[in-house]
């Protein structure tokens, strides 16, 4: 029975496995993709309130410390990637320079080789020519003689005779002479497209060199970007690790800070809720408390915000890397959801 | 295939980079509650006599009191700036004083003033309250400054301050054999007390109408208890009960139409509650043991009273319209003299444990109780107005004074004492 056959169910089964086949790797890519961003997620600022004592505030620094020393060896890395880059290049630069001079060279040798070419075959005409011109004389001179020793004999007879084989003498020595001058056009017809050819040959020689070597640079280029690119995304994971304890341990203090400062009203009960957005400084203060959802009683929120004006500098801030308290502090949102009161 | 895989990763870290903005949220759920510092600065004065009070001390005095607020002491101040302008913020925040209380008192002629203050937050360096031009007589000097206790007090706490209320209360003085009793009434910081009446024979049971107005007291006269309604400005006093036997514990409605009282005209004493326009009464409990001290529920659905019916003396409710009785206290060997707080969430009560006497609060939620005082021979709890504080009677170095504790037990202090045996304290309501 033929697999294609009419009768078989081979085409359909193919048709439906590579369909289901398809399906699964789509959802494969699809939860990939989920899974990932939920990893993501979750190593992200998702910042439980936390008790934080001064060690924290160690960890801290040291994950600071940890952070600049990955970041340095990032910088080393890449300093030396380049290093290498520079040091290639300038290998490249001498190679190719070599090879210009190499080509300089060749092309000259080519010329002079076609100068000489030119020369012996200018000289050669110039011999034939100096042949032919003596040839021309002695025909000349033995003609003369014979007219001048017939002259006596033929004095009259032959002068008409005479003057026609003169002539046909010099028809054949021109005869003659466009014959060597043809002989000589073809051979230098010849000669040229010898060395047509062989400029040709050495052109295409040239290309696949030049071709072979552009291909091994972009390799090399390509493996440099990709070994480069690694070391980033490691560098990257490794700061976002560090950054998202860092965030840990600051948000830790900054809860820490505000809590024992936060005084609630009397009226105030467990799950009143406001909301505020901090804005910080750099050197660490509070710029602005602002109520962005209230909990509906004026005083509860109010005491929030004294709360927040009362934290006072946070030195720990102003320490961060700039980008890093950029993306994190200058704006921050505190949620005050007491829990612990007695109604 | 390949193109797919890129194509989601650039797409990933398009999100990511989205993700990566995503706000830092600190969530806070518990808070240090210390008192609140708060400073009340010296009131700057313009004027020809001698300042009548120094108002800026009252208002200190009224807020520390409360137990809510921490005051910074004067001593301690870098300056004594009497405008908004001439505050130092700076300075303020140094001494940790979230609050600032500025003001001024002028002189307009011999008896009159006028006072402005400002109540100013340190940390927002906003005004939270101003008020200029307040007229006030020499006299009402300390009503200004307890007016102006009120407003701060609620404006940094939420709930409405009791500075300006009242308290009634019994002192007896002399012969111990054969004292002098007075019906007093005096500011709720005990300054500035007047005398009612004066008896010979002992009063009893003085409370408030709910408006304030009117008071009601037991007044002995010939050995027998009489219940007197009496209006506090007139001074006009009417009997309203006089019938055989026991006649007392009058407590006002909160309608303030009828009384609830004690008479045991019947044969033992029962609670019967006094309509004033009818002059009827209608009998709310009927059984062979001891019902006493009625106190009403703040919506006057129902009434809590002390009653021995389980054997020993314990407080009892009584549903008004169905007369239908529960008990209410279970803890302690007894529970006497209740008083529900004008939210009628807690139950203040005289609770006897190993034969000492405490003002006891009970949860009316979850039955929770809580021993609130650790004096001696505590008795008659009154409970202010705004449900914040608990006045009641005890014994200081052999003498009976006043003295006052918070509802949640934290804040506790004595009255300045006058002459003499004070006793059964009761809180005035809010004066419109």
């Amino acid at each position: 029975m033929s697999f294609f056959s009419k009768e078989s169910y081979g085409l359909p089964m193919l048709l439906a496995l590579s369909l289901h086949l398809f399906l699964i790797v789509v959802s494969l890519v699809a939860v990939d993709f989920k899974e990932e961003q939920d990893l993501r997620v979750n190593d992200r600022p998702v910042v439980q309130a936390k008790v934080v004592d001064i060690s924290q505030t160690i960890i801290g620094k040291k994950i600071e410390e940890n952070k600049a020393k990955v970041k340095a060896k990032a910088l080393a890395a890449k300093q030396k990637t380049q290093r290498d880059k520079k040091r290639k290049a300038a290998e490249q630069a001498l190679k190719d320079r070599k090879k210009q001079l190499a080509q300089q060279k060749k092309q000259k040798q080519a010329v002079e080789k076609k100068a000489r070419v030119a020369e012996k075959a200018a000289r050669k005409a110039e011999a034939d020519k100096l042949q032919k011109r003596q040839a021309a004389e002695a025909d000349k001179q033995q003609v003369a003689a014979k007219k001048s020793q017939q002259a006596k004999a033929d004095a009259k007879k032959r002068l008409a005779q005479e003057s026609s084989k003169a002539d046909k003498a010099k028809k054949l020595a021109e005869a003659k002479k466009r014959e060597q001058a043809k002989i000589n056009q073809q051979k230098a017809a010849q000669e040229r497209k010898r060395l047509e050819v062989i400029r040709i040959a050495a052109e295409q020689k040239k290309r696949q060199e030049e071709a072979q070597q552009a291909l091994v640079q972009e390799k090399a280029r390509k493996e440099a970007l990709a070994a480069e690119l690694a070391l980033q995304a490691e560098a990257e994971r490794l700061d976002d690790i560090a950054e998202a304890q860092m965030l840990q341990s600051m948000s830790g203090l900054i809860n820490q800070r505000i809590r024992s400062r936060w005084i609630r009203p009397p009226n105030a009960k467990n799950g009143m809720r406001t909301q505020l957005s901090i804005f910080f400084l750099p050197t660490g203060e509070v710029d602005l408390a602002q109520i962005t959802r209230s909990s509906g009683d004026d005083l509860f929120d109010q005491r929030a915000v004294d709360a927040v004006y009362k934290m006072g500098r946070i030195e720990e801030l102003s320490e961060l890397d700039p980008y890093v308290f950029e993306r994190n502090f200058r704006q921050i949102e505190i949620i005050f959801n007491p829990q612990d009161l007695r109604r | 295939m390949k193109k797919l895989k890129c194509f989601s990763l650039g797409l990933m870290m398009l999100l990511l980079s989205g993700l990566a903005k995503a706000q830092l949220v600190i969530e806070i759920t518990s808070g240090a509650d210390q008192l609140l510092p708060l400073a009340v600065v010296p009131f700057a004065y313009e004027g020809q006599d001698a300042l009548p009070a120094d108002v800026a001390q009252i208002i200190e005095n009224d807020l520390k009191r409360s137990g809510l607020f921490e005051a910074i002491p004067r001593t301690n101040m870098l300056s004594l700036p009497s405008k908004k302008e001439d505050v130092h913020f700076r300075d303020w925040r140094l001494l940790k004083s979230d609050y600032v209380v500025i003001g001024s008192v002028k002189q307009i002629d011999a008896s009159n003033y006028e006072i402005a203050f400002e109540l100013v937050n340190v940390l927002s360096q906003k005004t939270v309250e101003k008020h200029e031009g307040l007229a006030v007589k020499a006299s009402g000097m300390r009503d200004a400054a307890h007016y102006i206790s009120d407003k701060i007090y609620k404006l940094l706490t939420g709930v409405r301050g009791a500075f300006s209320t009242r308290i009634l209360y019994v002192t007896a003085e002399g012969d111990r054999a054969a004292p002098t009793y007075r019906l007093q009434v005096a500011d709720a910081d005990g300054h500035r007390p007047q005398v009612i009446v004066e008896s010979e024979e002992p009063i009893l049971s003085p409370s408030w109408s709910h408006d304030g107005r009117f008071i009601t007291y037991v007044m002995f006269r010939d050995r027998r208890p009489n219940i007197f309604v009496q209006e506090l400005a007139t001074g006009k006093r009417q009997k309203i009960a006089q019938y055989k036997g026991l006649n007392g514990a009058p407590a006002w409605s909160p309608d303030g139409k009828q009384l609830a009282i004690v008479l045991s005209k019947d044969g033992n004493p029962e609670i019967y509650i006094f309509d004033i326009a009818t002059q009827k009464l209608n009998r709310i409990t009927n059984h062979y043991s001891i019902d006493t001290e009625p106190s009403w529920e703040p919506d006057g659905k129902g009434i809590v009273f002390t009653s021995d019916r389980g054997g020993n003396p314990q407080i009892y409710r009584v549903d008004i319209s169905s007369k239908a009785v529960e008990r209410v206290t279970f803890e302690g060997d007894l529970n006497t003299r209740a008083r529900m707080t004008p939210d009628g969430r807690y139950l203040v009560t005289v609770q006897k444990n190993d034969g000492n006497y405490h003002v006891a609060l009970q949860d009316m939620k979850n039955g929770r109780v809580q021993i609130l005082t650790e004096t001696y021979l505590d008795e008659s709890p009154s409970i202010a107005p705004n449900g914040s504080m608990v006045m009641y009677a005890t014994t200081y170095n052999g003498k009976g004074i006043l003295a006052v504790v918070s509802v949640d037990g934290l804040v506790k202090y004595r009255l300045p004492s006058a002459a003499g045996e004070v006793r059964e304290p009761a809180w005035s309501p809010f004066f419109e």
